[in-house]
């Protein structure tokens, strides 16, 4: 009895099988790292749902801070736990994260609203109140639908069934930046943390200095208290008023207090609308929400504070951080 | 349809997967002419009846070309092939410069503007075709007798809409047998059109962004931005032609046929000749062979021949005098080359190689100006915003530089992988490196899907 020889594969074609085999497992564990951390990588392709998943990722936050780079840039949560800690020590252990981003904009504060009020454990939100929060144009962080009319939509559509395809744009050179911190660094991040430098040293545990020479008199804010509005407002600022209180109310249902606070601004920053302009908004924005709005944009402080005129730099983080947890602590009654 | 398209890739994997399960060779011709015309339809379907009738008309004059040998066969067809190039794309253009010079006249008369779409490629199918007919009637090949055979030489869809322009000599013999299946072959056509979409999408389409910016607006421009703005399309360019080509050469390859490379890193060219002997390969063969040279080529006249074969060049690219002028720039300083004196011999022969590199790139950035820009005017205002005061500076984006850097460094080592199957004689774990950073390529940046380029041409 004979037996044929079986057919063997030339060595070009077992180096393609082998080089195709490769990329497949290749794709198919990229494919399969997504979907396990599909949430993450979802949340990559924007900036402020990159915030948002980096705050789901503590275990606790007592605080939130909601903004635009003002914010971002101006308050560390560890100082404010540190405050506490130093300054009133019934809000001692207290943790809280600095959501605030880049280019936030009303829309994004109400889109947002939904997912942190799911959070457990929020005793205080602080919002933005600033020129920026008020005018930035949206900023849609999913894209517009495939058109499914052609078939080149219907395979797009088809296509997103494959998550590395679907999450495609948390590739991008920029998204992908954020993949590290909401990976690997998200727990131990404040939030303010932006270049990666910042978040190294934060995962390593280095602790931001307090301000050195902390004055709670010159940085007392402006508080607008409810009930103390009376000007008219134009038609376009009585919507964006009923906006901002719906958001603060959106929170308030849920028993969580709600501060708005307006960042501090270098004298050379001009034009100030919140210095002048704004004012009758935020008036009528803490009657309409029943909420305090802490104005800290007209205190006259000294350029040394502030990285551009606009922006909070490190000192000025400290000395903003600790003012804001003076503040928290006389609205929360030191508890 | 497109090569960075979805759409394609539900043609292609079937098209491969039942080409090589068959086993008659005319069978897999009828594949390969079935899914080029479905390719060719997908865009625009009235344009496959156009393409029909080229292959129809071509074969038979082909056919009787071979037989009688006959000029005016020979000029017949080429006008023929020729007049339908110019009807579709420079018919307007005629009407629009004559009703222009009438309007000068002071004439109330005017031109009717003939209302034609441009079908796709057709400036590249008529030159593969023309070249066909001079060479049936030189000799140099036999009309092919096939209808099949000479339609699939016509319209395979890999270098069906914008290259490279092949030669009867090269293609038809690969049609006249069953091709075996090439598993190395296979292998680095799978590399280069994996590289190929990842030079148009991860690079051009990037790049694309930053040139449209700056072209957009020249007035606002500083003299920075103007020339980053001119880095970033002369690389878009680059990479957005020698992606599509590779990726051609790529799907030929899947195929078993062999096609020709149309780049050979033409910026790194030390003078204007070179750049044209490593710039758009096949075309500028196509040029020499069948207009240089019937003009006298390097036997008479060799300056006016060089501008006047130019100056059509710069035509065959588009019906516009910013194209006319940019062929004409081109001609002017391959003429000037020609004549100029070298530079002095006592310079170490590594800085004049890097000077006469630098001064070719800018030279050839500077006619690009002409080439982008909408109209002629508009290329003036950008030239002004090059070349002319007031000279300032701006920040140049991160993105921006570092893109036209890694490309500046990794050009060459690239294209060393394109070439004699070297990406599949690499150890594998390189091959899966490399196919990883082009696949990241195409997947993280595939939302433009802008056209290529040459496509309009």
């Amino acid at each position: 009895m004979s037996i044929a020889a079986a057919p063997t594969a030339s060595p070009h074609r077992r180096r393609l099988a082998a080089f195709v085999a490769g990329l497949v497992v290749l794709l198919v564990a990229l494919e399969l790292a997504v979907r396990r951390w599909e949430p993450l990588f979802e949340a990559a392709s924007h900036r402020a749902l990159a915030k948002v998943a980096m705050c789901e990722r503590h275990e606790r936050v007592d605080f939130l801070f909601l903004g635009t780079s003002r914010t971002q840039d101006g308050v560390s949560p560890a100082l404010v736990s540190r405050a506490f800690e130093e300054r009133h020590p019934g809000l001692a252990g207290l943790r809280g994260f600095n959501a605030a981003f880049t280019s936030s904009s009303l829309d994004a504060l109400e889109a947002l609203a939904g997912r942190l009020l799911s959070r457990p454990g929020l005793r205080i939100v602080v919002l933005e109140l600033s020129d920026p929060q008020r005018v930035n144009p949206a900023t849609p962080w999913t894209g517009a639908p495939p058109d499914t009319r052609s078939m080149e939509g219907r395979l797009a559509e088809a296509a997103r069934e494959i998550r590395v395809v679907r999450h495609r744009s948390a590739f991008l050179s920029d998204n992908l930046a954020r993949l590290p911190a909401l990976l690997l660094f998200a727990p131990a991040l404040g939030g303010w943390e932006v270049k990666g430098g910042e978040q190294i040293a934060s995962w390593l545990g280095r602790r931001e200095k307090p301000p050195a020479d902390f004055d709670a008199d010159r940085w007392r804010p402006v508080v607008l208290a409810p009930g103390g509005g009376g000007k008219a407002l134009s038609e376009e600022d009585s919507k964006t008023a009923e906006r901002f209180a719906a958001v603060a109310r959106k929170y308030r249902e849920r028993g969580i207090p709600v501060v708005f606070a307006s960042p501090p601004l270098s004298a050379e920053w001009s034009p100030a609308p919140e210095r002048d302009a704004m004012k009758p908004l935020f008036a009528e924005i803490a009657t309409r929400s029943g909420c305090e709005v802490w104005d800290f944009s007209s205190l006259p402080l000294d350029r040394r504070f502030f990285r551009n005129p606009s922006h909070l730099g490190t000192e000025g983080r400290a000395h903003y951080s600790y003012a804001l947890a003076a503040e928290i602590a006389r609205v929360t009654g030191g508890r | 349809m497109l090569f960075n398209s979805l759409g394609f890739l539900v043609l292609l994997v079937p098209a491969l997967a039942v080409y090589w399960s068959l086993p008659w060779h005319r069978a897999r011709l009828a594949v390969l002419f079935v899914a080029s015309l479905l390719f060719y339809s997908a865009h625009h379907w009235p344009s496959a009846f156009l393409l029909l009738g080229t292959i129809g008309f071509n074969h038979v004059a082909g056919r009787l070309q071979d037989r009688h040998r006959s000029r005016i066969l020979l000029a017949v067809a080429v006008c023929v092939n020729l007049s339908l190039l110019f009807w579709f794309k420079y018919a307007a253009f005629v009407a629009d410069n004559v009703n222009a010079l009438l309007g000068l006249a002071g004439a109330s008369i005017t031109v009717p503007r003939p209302p034609v779409f441009l079908p796709l490629g057709i400036s590249f199918f008529t030159f593969q075709v023309v070249a066909y007919q001079v060479d049936v009637h030189r000799g140099e090949v036999r009309a092919e007798p096939s209808l099949l055979r000479f339609a699939v030489f016509k319209c395979f869809f890999p270098q069906l809409i914008a290259g490279p322009i092949v030669r009867a000599h090269d293609f038809l013999p690969q049609l006249q047998a069953k091709r075996p299946f090439d598993a190395a072959g296979f292998h680095q056509g799978l590399w280069l059109v994996l590289a190929g979409m990842a030079l148009k999408i991860g690079v051009a389409d990037v790049l694309a962004q930053f040139a449209d910016e700056a072209f957009r607006s020249p007035a606002s421009l500083t003299t920075v931005g103007a020339w980053t703005g001119l880095y970033a399309y002369a690389v878009q360019l680059l990479a957005d032609f020698w992606g599509y080509s590779t990726t051609a050469v790529g799907l030929a390859a899947l195929f078993g046929f062999h096609l020709p490379f149309n780049f050979d890193l033409p910026y790194l060219s030390q003078g204007i000749q070179e750049f044209w002997r490593r710039w758009h390969i096949t075309l500028s063969v196509w040029f020499r062979d069948y207009l240089y040279i019937p003009l006298g080529g390097n036997r008479r006249h060799r300056d006016l021949n060089l501008l006047a074969t130019m100056t059509v060049a710069g035509l065959w690219h588009g019906a516009g005098w910013n194209f006319l002028l940019w062929g004409f720039g081109h001609g002017l300083w391959l003429v000037l080359e020609r004549h100029a004196p070298s530079l002095p011999e006592r310079w170490s022969p590594r800085l004049r190689t890097v000077l006469k590199t630098v001064l070719v790139f800018h030279g050839v950035c500077l006619l690009w100006v002409l080439f982008r820009a909408p109209s002629t005017s508009d290329a003036l205002a950008y030239l002004g915003r090059l070349l002319l005061p007031p000279y300032a500076s701006s920040a140049v984006p991160g993105a921006l530089s570092g893109w036209l850097l890694a490309f500046l460094l990794l050009q060459k080592p690239l294209d060393w992988t394109f070439r004699e199957r070297r990406f599949a004689g690499l150890r594998l774990p390189v091959q899966w490196g490399l196919s990883l950073v082009a696949g990241y390529l195409i997947l993280a940046y595939a939302g433009a899907r802008i056209d290529f380029i040459y496509f309009t041409f």
